[in-house]
């Protein structure tokens, strides 16, 4: 038996009937998909952002304070787009069938890992001198900047390679039906895809190793940079649950990145049929756990320090809580925990397409909010001391900050844009398998689905 | 994955109902070997209600030992139940089947036998009632600031809803064996199966029940460890005042508890020859899961062992350095490392070896060691206090009694499952039955896949 | 008048979904025939309905009154004897919070638990008619009907295929 379903909405997308139909239809919409409208709007917001880029590179790195919303940007692009990709792994690695039409759009945002990867290079000369204050680096000089930026590099490579294996049965598909698009390039890019039983075995082989790794790269970045840029500048936080929030609240926000994409899907893309109820609902209710766990994973750090209360918790609890950014730890307590909690737990909500959208608009925002309050403040105080002696008043945004943030939305949703006309935007091979393996039939009088599980 | 024989539900029915129905000759060997150990238990019990706390090794600083392990290791087991039996049941997850009950009632189990600990730990638990807010003459009331406090009102939570869970989620079995028993049973079964009668009302109402409870029982179950982990990390002693407690606790005893149910898994399977129902699959499927869980717990373990460290405080390295480099707790170190993770997690990575129940047995054996010692590693270092004034160092030697009382925990929990089966099936029947009926395969070419029916 | 209860007996799910087509044809409501099995169908199978219930308002009840009692407990105590520990103020919110969460929890559950026992009509201090094959793979449909009617009825389950047709006034 089942969850109850609502009568009044589809729960399951409309697939044209056989699998040639399906990739006709889906070569066609990727062949004629107007996306030059929004590609010019994000490439001048890029463009904006990268003045504002430059006005904030002007003002020198001696001042770390006013870099805290810039590196709030780089951590929130971290936390979002560079999250969405986990819901492919997670759904595949779990088997959920619900996941096939959805799939490949968070498999692209795989490519905002290039621009982040630009955005965390001014970082790196951020990292304060290893004299003096706590790290993890012993006296290896140099050594944070170096692994960090390793680690991205190690994350990127792996959320494109997981794309690119993911999507090589389309492109093959795509350069042999495709009327549109930049097909030299994807004839480039498929050149050996002939869809044999090895190479099938070995793409799928490849996107699940690629695909654990690269949710472990993304852990491990997550460690890096919350240690790299937030414990270690505040002299006293010692909070190993830090780097597990600091995921699992990216983790929460991937997820609301990938709703929120499939609503830009059905609503602008052209993909309504394909995106039903159950391509909303199941991950809202994932949403909805993940809104618990951030909760869980804050409050799992915040009593131990507040029932400690030796004066460096405090001080913590100053800087990054309680003090000059008190407001933005509000405003991202209230979109991350409350609302997406309070609203999601409602059925008529939860069990819709228009609910979760909303939902992860909030989460968004929240999130930036939260991640803006973690590094604004770890960027406010000394770093070196045992404990924080002093919370300086809140940096307030500039006019390059505003220029950046927006340039950051701007550059990623232009690089996603642009691979869109690269790669099919939903998974060809994905439905296909899955018109092969699922068979509607009745059961005494009841219509169900057959749904084949091969191994 | 052709495993299984297909059965019609009168031979489910004479499968699973067996060994409640026909009593076989190692019923009351296992059963009195296993009551006179735990005879031995309560001799240790009368001979602290007595002598007080005197007679265990428990000394001036160390005042936590063994049955506090005890008790964290037990808790730590209760949550394989709900935890696998929730997740698998919200997930649709088909190899849920024959797990969960067990789970369930392993979960009572040990809730149970964790839950005696404190109190025996109290000295005079005669008046273990005085947590609870009664006094309204002297308007003396428990001190709700204390984690000690927090204790009891989760676990007795905890234990409410599980056992609910077990009993609801039994009426449709209690209505199979009212149907199959005669005399005194007859009358029993009837009046636990409360007139069920197998409608469809009854039967959605049941799938809701498992919905709802396991939704509801999931926060629960994350809450308990959690607080059970804050009665260590609220106070300042070092090792403990750590934030990843909570989450590292409750990873920690999944892991420990999903082994349990693996380790009970097999023992089912041979003790009452149900290799019809608990297949190689099942053990596939709870290795996977497996990995995922040690390689979450490790991630978890190293964190706290991390910010140990880093922290560079004299009093979290001094507790590190005796953790990992004196006798015997180095030892410990290594061990809990190796049979933690190294040895299972490499071995699970390959399907035979997840496949091999003999192996997989042994192996959640070794985990579950290791997590017992990681119990204690975790908790009685911190305490010996070898930092300060030395005429405060303590070592800490269990004595006789403390190992009595670990060991009759164990026959304790077996002896209370073994009765449990004796009156109840382990593997729900009915969801069996529906397992069955929801049983397909679908021909694609020349091959047949294994396939499931869904709404 | 007292209604009559009879059940029929079938061993083939076919049978019964037409048992309950016939039924319907007959002018029988939703109300006057249950289907009894051993192993939950997907919903529909048989054509039955199933009304509507409320369970999700029990939980919700449960939630609220446990959340009271808990506020109760955590504050109610700590301001009527008023002494303050730790060093924590009086009324410290994240350990009362934890309180109230269980008790919410616990509430929550007891009530899911009451509301699934009520939605399901439980408990049934007699079974009625029955039959103990249908926790083997039978499949039973009870009607209720006015007696003069019985025999109507009975030959109606019988022709859908029924192996027996018991009642609860046998020979009357």
């Amino acid at each position: 038996m089942h969850e109850p379903r609502p009568h009044h909405i589809d729960p399951r997308p409309h697939l044209p009937e056989t699998p040639q139909a399906l990739t006709v239809d889906l070569l066609g919409r990727f062949s004629r998909q107007g996306i030059s409208g929004p590609l010019v709007v994000s490439g001048i917001l890029l463009l904006v952002g990268l003045v504002g880029f430059l006005m904030r590179l002007g003002g020198g790195f001696a001042q770390r304070e006013v870099w805290g919303y810039y590196a709030a940007t780089f951590v929130w692009v971290l936390s979002t787009a560079q999250a969405a990709p986990i819901i492919a792994v997670a759904t595949r690695l779990t088997k959920g069938y619900w996941r096939k039409p959805m799939i490949r759009a968070a498999e692209l945002w795989t490519v905002a890992g290039i621009l982040n990867l630009l955005l965390l290079l001014p970082l790196l000369a951020l990292i304060p001198p290893l004299e003096g204050r706590r790290t993890f680096w012993v006296n290896w000089q140099g050594a944070p900047q170096v692994v960090v930026l390793l680690g991205m590099i190690g994350l990127v490579a792996c959320g494109l390679g997981f794309l690119y294996t993911s999507a090589l049965p389309d492109l093959g598909a795509a350069r042999d039906k495709a009327t549109g698009g930049p097909r030299g390039l994807i004839a480039a890019l498929a050149r050996s895809w002939a869809g044999t039983p090895h190479q099938w075995k070995i793409m799928r082989t490849g996107i699940t190793y690629l695909g654990i790794f690269y949710l472990m790269m993304l852990v491990f970045m997550h460690f890096l940079v919350s240690v790299e840029y937030a414990i270690t500048l505040v002299p006293g936080w010692r909070d190993p649950v830090f780097p597990a929030f600091h995921a699992i609240s990216s983790l929460q926000a991937g997820l609301a990145t990938i709703i929120l994409t499939l609503g830009l899907y059905r609503a602008f893309g052209g993909y309504r049929q394909y995106l039903a109820l159950d391509q909303f609902w199941n991950p809202a209710k994932l949403l909805m756990s993940f809104s618990l766990l951030w909760f869980y994973f804050w409050w799992s750090g915040f009593i131990v320090f507040w029932y400690g209360r030796t004066p460096a918790e405090t001080g913590v609890l100053q800087a990054v809580i309680f003090g000059p950014y008190l407001l933005p730890f509000v405003i991202g307590f209230i979109c991350n925990f409350v609302a997406p909690v309070g609203l999601l737990i409602w059925n008529p909500i939860r069990t819709s397409i228009k609910g979760p959208i909303f939902v992860s608009l909030i989460v968004l925002v929240g999130n930036f909010f939260d991640r803006l309050r973690i590094y604004g403040g770890s960027f406010l105080v000394e770093p070196f001391g045992h404990e924080v002696e002093h919370v300086p008043p809140a940096h307030l945004p500039e006019l390059a900050d505003f220029l950046v943030i927006f340039g950051a939305v701007g550059g990623v949703v232009f690089l996603y844009l642009l691979a869109m006309r690269i790669f099919p935007p939903v998974s060809l091979w994905e439905l296909k398998e899955n018109q092969i393996l699922t068979r509607a039939r009745s059961l005494v009088r009841a219509q169900v689905v057959v749904i084949g599980k091969p191994e | 994955m052709q495993e299984r024989r297909v059965l019609n539900e009168a031979q489910i029915n004479q499968g699973l109902l067996g060994f409640v129905l026909k009593t076989p000759g190692w019923f009351w060997v296992a059963a009195l070997v296993l009551a006179t150990v735990v005879a031995g238990m309560l001799t240790s019990i009368v001979v602290m209600i007595v002598f007080g706390l005197g007679p265990t090794g428990l000394n001036r600083p160390v005042f936590w030992g063994f049955m506090i392990v005890n008790f964290v290791f037990w808790v730590g087991i209760s949550h394989a139940g709900v935890m696998i039996s929730s997740i698998l049941r919200l997930c649709q997850a088909e190899w849920r089947r024959p797990v969960t009950r067990a789970a369930e009632v392993l979960t009572v189990f040990s809730l149970a036998t964790a839950a005696s600990f404190p109190l025996i730990h109290m000295g005079r638990m005669w008046r273990f009632y005085w947590v609870f807010p009664f006094d309204f003459d002297r308007m003396i009331w428990p001190n709700v600031r204390s984690p000690l406090i927090w204790d009891p009102s989760a676990i007795f939570t905890y234990l409410t809803g599980a056992s609910l869970f077990v009993y609801m989620a039994l009426l449709p079995d209690l209505g199979i064996l009212r149907d199959r028993t005669t005399g005194w049973r007859h009358t029993f079964y009837s009046i636990l199966s409360l007139g069920w009668r197998g409608n469809p009302r009854q039967f959605k109402l049941q799938f809701l029940l498992g919905v709802l409870l396991s939704g509801l029982i999931l926060p629960v179950f994350v809450s308990v460890h959690s607080i059970v982990s804050w009665d260590f990390a609220v106070s300042l002693v070092p090792a403990w005042h750590a934030t990843v407690f909570a989450p590292y606790f409750v990873i920690g005893a999944v892991h420990s508890g999903v082994s349990a149910v693996v380790t009970m898994m097999a023992i089912l399977r041979w003790a009452f020859k149900w290799e019809d129902f608990i297949r190689p699959e099942h053990f596939d499927a709870l290795g996977r899961l497996l990995i995922a869980v040690a390689t979450t717990w490790l991630y978890f373990f190293m964190l706290d062992v991390w910010f140990g460290i880093f922290g560079g405080e004299s009093r979290e390295l001094s507790v590190m350095e005796q953790r990992i480099f004196e006798w015997p707790w180095g030892l410990m170190f290594l061990i809990i490392l190796t049979l933690g993770y190294i040895v299972p997690v490499s071995a699970w990575l390959f399907r035979a070896v997840r496949r091999n129940i003999g192996l997989m047995f042994v192996l959640s054996i070794l985990v579950n060691v290791s997590m017992w010692m990681e119990r204690l590693w975790l908790i009685v270092p911190g305490l010996q206090n070898k930092e300060r004034l030395p005429f405060n160092w303590n070592l800490y030697i269990p004595s006789a009694l403390e190992i009595m009382l670990v060991i009759g925990s164990f026959t304790l929990v077996m002896l209370g499952l073994l009765i449990f089966s004796k009156l109840f099936p382990l593997i729900p029947v009915w969801e069996q039955k529906e397992g069955q009926l929801l049983r397909e395969e679908i021909q694609i070419g020349r091959r047949r896949v294994p396939a499931i029916i869904r709404e | 008048m007292a209604d009559r209860t009879l059940l029929g007996v079938y061993k083939e799910p076919d049978n019964v979904a037409d048992a309950v087509s016939r039924l319907r044809q007959a002018g029988f409501g939703d109300n006057d025939f249950d289907v009894l099995s051993g192993t939950p169908y997907p919903e529909g199978t048989f054509g039955e309905q199933v009304a509507p219930h409320r369970l999700f308002i029990f939980p919700l009840i449960g939630a609220i009154c446990g959340f009271s009692v808990g506020l109760l407990i955590t504050a109610g105590t700590q301001l009527s004897y008023p002494m303050v520990t730790g060093g924590k103020p009086l009324l410290a919110i994240p350990p009362m919070m934890i309180i109230m969460y269980e008790g919410t929890m616990l509430g929550a559950i007891l009530f899911t638990v009451i509301g699934v026992i009520f939605e399901s009509r439980l408990p049934r201090f007699s079974l009625g008619v029955y039959d103990t094959r249908i926790t083997e793979g039978y499949i039973g449909v009870l009607v209720a009907c006015p007696p003069e009617r019985a025999g109507y009825t009975e030959q109606l389950l019988r022709e859908a295929g029924a192996e027996e047709v018991k009642s609860d006034q046998r020979g009357a």
